[in-house]
């Protein structure tokens, strides 16, 4: 009976942890530290918090053929962030020039040669969705999906009227199962469920 | 060796089937997507290019889940006004 118990509960954890490990790849973002992504192909949720008014994140993606995929960014709906409303700007090839309007909110100039697609996050309504693995509410700036061409680009996360607080910049699409462990997981929790 | 209980086995059995049922859930791709990949593809073919589209076409990693799918749907219709919005002369499969 012990036996058939344990036997039940080895595998409700071995399940449990499978459904742990369907997780975005993770990575914690510090301002002013450039992060380069191994695997730009995959999902990935990269948390971070703007603590000065001017802080600059910086994330570097290469791909080696025109991929496309999803965009945004999230902020975990609570008081105290309602006006929290973090941009991020994709910049390099192929892209077009920034328009004159988001000239002004870019916190630096774009090399020449390439070219931005600046997500503002200024719409009117805020978009509000469940995340399924922290099983958390986050406010969206609304996913959008960005065709680039092959090459390196930049993401710049930066705050355009200086508030300060966490965010999350979710991209891509395709999840990876093989680096994520329950053990991990567990570990980091604080992380993923503010 | 001893079986396990009903109560057990039925809901070791009710917790697989529904694991196995998420994993091969299957969601039709959005006709924003649709609409997307068409207009990507044709600008690619006046580039002389091929953009990887694989999780936004039909079985792709976008349509394995009701949230990813919403992500997706959403994510190509700004995209494909962003497309229509930053050239002038974008494909008809763009839009207008």
């Amino acid at each position: 009976m012990i036996r058939r118990r344990k036997l039940s509960t080895a595998l409700l954890v071995v399940m449990l942890c499978g459904i742990g490990t369907s997780s975005h790849a993770h990575v914690p973002l510090i301002a002013g530290e450039l992060v380069e992504i191994e695997q730009p192909d995959i999902s990935h949720a990269l948390y971070g918090t703007i603590v000065a008014p001017d802080d600059v994140f910086v994330i570097r993606l290469a791909y080696d053929e025109p991929f496309a995929l999803p965009f945004e960014i999230l902020v975990p709906r609570r008081k105290g962030l309602e006006d929290h409303r973090p941009a991020f700007a994709v910049v390099g090839p192929g892209l077009p020039p920034p328009l004159p309007e988001h000239a002004d909110l870019l916190p630096r100039s774009i090399p020449d040669g390439q070219g931005v697609f600046l997500e503002a996050n200024d719409a009117s309504e805020r978009l509000l969705i469940f995340e399924s693995f922290t099983r958390r509410v986050f406010w969206s700036s609304g996913p959008i999906a960005l065709a680039l061409p092959a090459g390196e680009f930049e993401v710049w996360i930066f705050s355009p009227e200086g508030t300060t607080g966490d965010f999350v910049l979710g991209f891509g699409v395709e999840e990876d199962f093989s680096s994520a462990g329950c053990g991990g997981l567990l570990e980091d929790w604080s992380t993923y469920a503010y | 060796m001893p079986h396990p209980s009903p109560l057990v086995a039925h809901f070791v059995a009710l917790l697989a089937a529904s694991l196995l049922g998420a994993c091969n859930s299957s969601y039709d791709q959005a006709q924003s997507c649709e609409q997307y990949t068409a207009c990507i593809r044709a600008q690619d073919e006046l580039g002389g290019v091929e953009t990887n589209l694989d999780r936004f076409d039909p079985g792709g990693a976008c349509w394995g889940s009701e949230e990813q799918s919403k992500v997706c749907e959403r994510a190509c219709t700004r995209g494909l006004a962003f497309e229509r919005a930053r050239r002038a002369d974008a494909p008809v499969e763009c839009g207008s």
